[in-house]
């Protein structure tokens, strides 16, 4: 069973190493704005 | 040689039940001092010189799960079985199996609902039972079961003390470094015994009998010293997991050495038009990148600033749109500064780009701004400028990269470290009352 | 003394067993004799040992406190349910231990003096008996408590013993704690009063050698080679 685990954490991180070469993330263009065409200025914090 | 030589002795002498004829083979010669005789529970006195019958029984032969003169090895010894006695302390009842070699004595083998253990009878007083806690071979142990009277309700065998059903003897039990000490108190004497966790497929094997199981196959809950099936799962996955994190965040800090960097400073001014500026053309060869575009300005109090990026492939024409807010709001005890944001962008394919930024401020948006733009006054123009930086590189590490890794590799370890807690709550719900401190 | 004579009550050749030590037995017709001078003379019965799977035999060597010694004779007592063996181990220098062994256990037992004092305390509470127990008597400047009160009866002896022991003479003897667990016992009878401190080992402790053989049972690893 440790081994199954093992290969597993090994593939994560492959799968991340081969994302992290092309820049590439999974949450399409990774654009992180928030509310990026509703913003009409304010806190919103009250 | 003061007698005839006898080089190898016999182990076992023959008798006979005075009371019914069975036929049985005396094992702990000199030692036993009794026997209850299997066949009809008759018992016999061996303290004399002669078998005496003590008490005459007609009960039923009972069928052992180890029978009487089964042989067995136990941690490279081999021992045989030459009692067993039936115990009951009003709540559980459970089953202790003598076992004899003559060069190493006696162990008690002791079968219970949720497994079996082995005990060595001990020669020292480790403690006085009344004690809660104490020290013992370096490990803390702490009592688990409180002082409780068990009776007998039958004895089988031979015995090397003059047991009889119906005796009561009053225990308590401590538990520490894996192991558990148990203190029998009869009267003044304190008879204590190391118990130790033996696996019932061991059991089994040894004494060719069957496997009778053990928790959470059977029982309620674990026995005190059985070790935490997830325990050691645990540990290790976690240390699996941990190292495989650390290398992926080698890897990522490793890829963050190369690429472009361009930045550019801007200040927007409410008073005139300029919003537009270059930031900075790169280029990316070989594969994709990602790109980091970090922003910080000073919006005014409470007040805020926008920013809107255009990537464009110089090569192409093709646009990649991006948006930054930059904000700074505050009262008298709460404050939200965001005047620092980034923008992380996804596989930007090989080729050139020039990255363009266009600033949008609050008064743009108010009736009359482009009037105020197109003539503005000398203070105007002099004040309120809202400064702004952005740097570009081509590269960049996905947070949601890392949160995903996250979960990954530690979900599987937070679910064995689950069960490995929950093990242990069941275990603990098998000792009695609430915990003791000294 | 020979190292081997007739036995004067069958005639047998025996050896004489251990020079220092004035009593011997007679393996063939279980005689006890006493060596007076040259001379072996009867002096009562040693008794029958019975059928036992002690792993001790006369001629087995043990260590005690990195001294080696060996076992060259045995008293086995009984008492109203129970019964053990005492083995005299004998070392080089003259000195000699009883190894008491009961259902596997071993007790090392020196002898040591009791003052006046202790004496007096101790025959009093072997007086009371039973009811004595539990009872505190200082030895040695710590506190014992009573732990146990017993007639003894020496049922059988064999090799060479120091003493003359008649059979089912009785003995009273009475065994103390400390807290910690160390044990005393006195021991009353008709030849007067002893003390002794006994030390609980396991058999592997004291490093045995030629220890008996039995149908059926593979020598222990812990035995050695001397």
């Amino acid at each position: 069973m440790m081994k199954v685990f093992i290969v597993w954490c090994v593939a994560c991180v492959g799968l991340h190493a081969t994302a992290s070469w092309y820049g590439y993330s999974p949450f399409g263009d990774g654009v992180q704005a928030r509310n990026i065409y509703s913003r009409g200025g304010g806190p919103t914090h009250k | 040689m003061n007698a005839p030589a006898t080089p190898q002795a016999a182990s076992t002498k023959a008798l006979e039940c005075p009371s019914c004829g069975g036929a049985f083979d005396l094992y702990a010669a000199g030692y036993s001092t009794k026997h209850v005789c299997q066949y009809c529970g008759s018992e016999i006195d061996l303290s004399g010189d002669e078998t005496r019958l003590i008490a005459q029984h007609v009960e039923a032969a009972k069928a052992l799960h180890i029978p009487l003169g089964t042989k067995g090895v136990i941690d490279d010894t081999e021992w045989v079985c030459v009692g067993n006695i039936e115990k009951n302390d009003g709540w559980d009842q459970w089953e202790e199996f003598l076992l004899f070699n003559p060069y190493h004595g006696y162990r008690w083998l002791v079968l219970q609902a949720s497994g079996w253990s082995v005990g060595t009878p001990i020669l020292a007083q480790p403690a006085h039972p009344n004690q809660s806690a104490f020290r013992y071979a370096g490990n803390r142990m702490k009592r688990i079961y409180d002082p409780a009277e068990s009776k007998i309700e039958r004895a089988i065998g031979e015995f090397y003390w003059q047991v009889k059903k119906g005796d009561k003897v009053k225990s308590t039990s401590y538990v520490g470094g894996g192991r558990v000490l148990s203190c029998e108190m009869t009267g003044d004497e304190f008879n204590w015994t190391l118990e130790e966790f033996i696996p019932s497929a061991d059991v089994s094997k040894a004494f060719g009998v069957e496997d009778t199981g053990q928790f959470p196959k059977t029982g309620y809950y674990p026995q005190p010293h059985q070790p935490n099936p997830y325990g050691d799962g645990f540990k290790t996955s976690a240390l699996v997991a941990g190292i495989a994190f650390v290398a992926a965040i080698l890897v990522s800090i490793l890829l963050s050495f190369e690429g472009e960097e361009r930045s550019q400073a801007f200040t927007a001014n409410p008073a005139t038009s300029a919003r537009s500026f270059d930031v900075g053309t790169l280029t990316v060869t070989g594969r994709a990148r990602p790109f980091t575009i970090t922003a910080r300005g000073d919006p005014g109090d409470n007040n805020w600033m926008y920013l809107e990026y255009t990537l464009t492939n110089t090569a192409t024409d093709e646009e990649i749109i991006a948006s930054q807010p930059i904000e700074y709001y505050y009262g008298r005890d709460w404050k939200e500064d965001d005047r620092r944001g980034t923008v992380k962008i996804s596989a930007v394919p090989p080729g050139t780009y020039r990255l363009t930024a266009e600033v949008l401020l609050p008064e743009d948006e108010l009736p009359g701004a482009a009037s105020r733009q197109s003539s503005p006054s000398p203070l105007a123009i002099s004040g309120q400028g809202r400064p702004v930086t952005v740097v570009v590189r081509s590269n960049g590490t996905f947070n949601s990269h890392l949160v995903l890794l996250l979960i990954a590799l530690f979900g599987p370890v937070v679910w064995i470290g689950l069960r490995a807690a929950n093990f242990e709550s069941k275990r603990q719900s098998g000792y009695d009352g609430a915990d003791d401190d000294d | 003394m020979q190292p081997e004579q007739n036995c004067p009550n069958c005639g047998a050749l025996i050896g004489t067993g251990e020079p220092g030590l004035p009593v011997v037995t007679c393996g063939f017709c279980h005689s006890l004799l006493s060596k007076a001078g040259d001379q072996l003379s009867k002096v009562g019965e040693a008794g029958r040992v019975p059928f036992d799977v002690s792993p001790i035999q006369i001629g087995t060597r043990l260590s005690v406190g990195g001294v080696r010694g060996e076992i060259v004779g045995r008293e086995r007592w009984a008492y109203d349910g129970g019964f053990w063996n005492e083995w005299l181990l004998q070392f080089p220098n003259g000195e000699a231990f009883w190894v008491a062994e009961e259902s596997g256990s071993y007790m090392v037992m020196k002898e040591v003096e009791a003052t006046t004092e202790e004496a007096a305390s101790l025959e009093r509470a072997y007086q009371k008996g039973r009811e004595a127990m539990g009872e505190q008597i200082w030895i040695d400047g710590t506190p014992h408590f009573l732990a146990d009160t017993k007639t003894v009866r020496c049922i059988a002896v064999e090799g060479s013993l120091p003493h003359i022991i008649a059979a089912d003479q009785p003995r009273f003897s009475i065994d103390l704690r400390t807290k910690k667990g160390s044990v005393v016992t006195f021991q009353v009878d008709r030849d007067g009063h002893s003390l002794w401190r006994g030390s609980y080992y396991l058999l592997a402790d004291l490093e045995p050698a030629n220890l008996r053989r039995f149908d059926h049972w593979s020598a222990p690893s812990f035995e050695v080679a001397g």
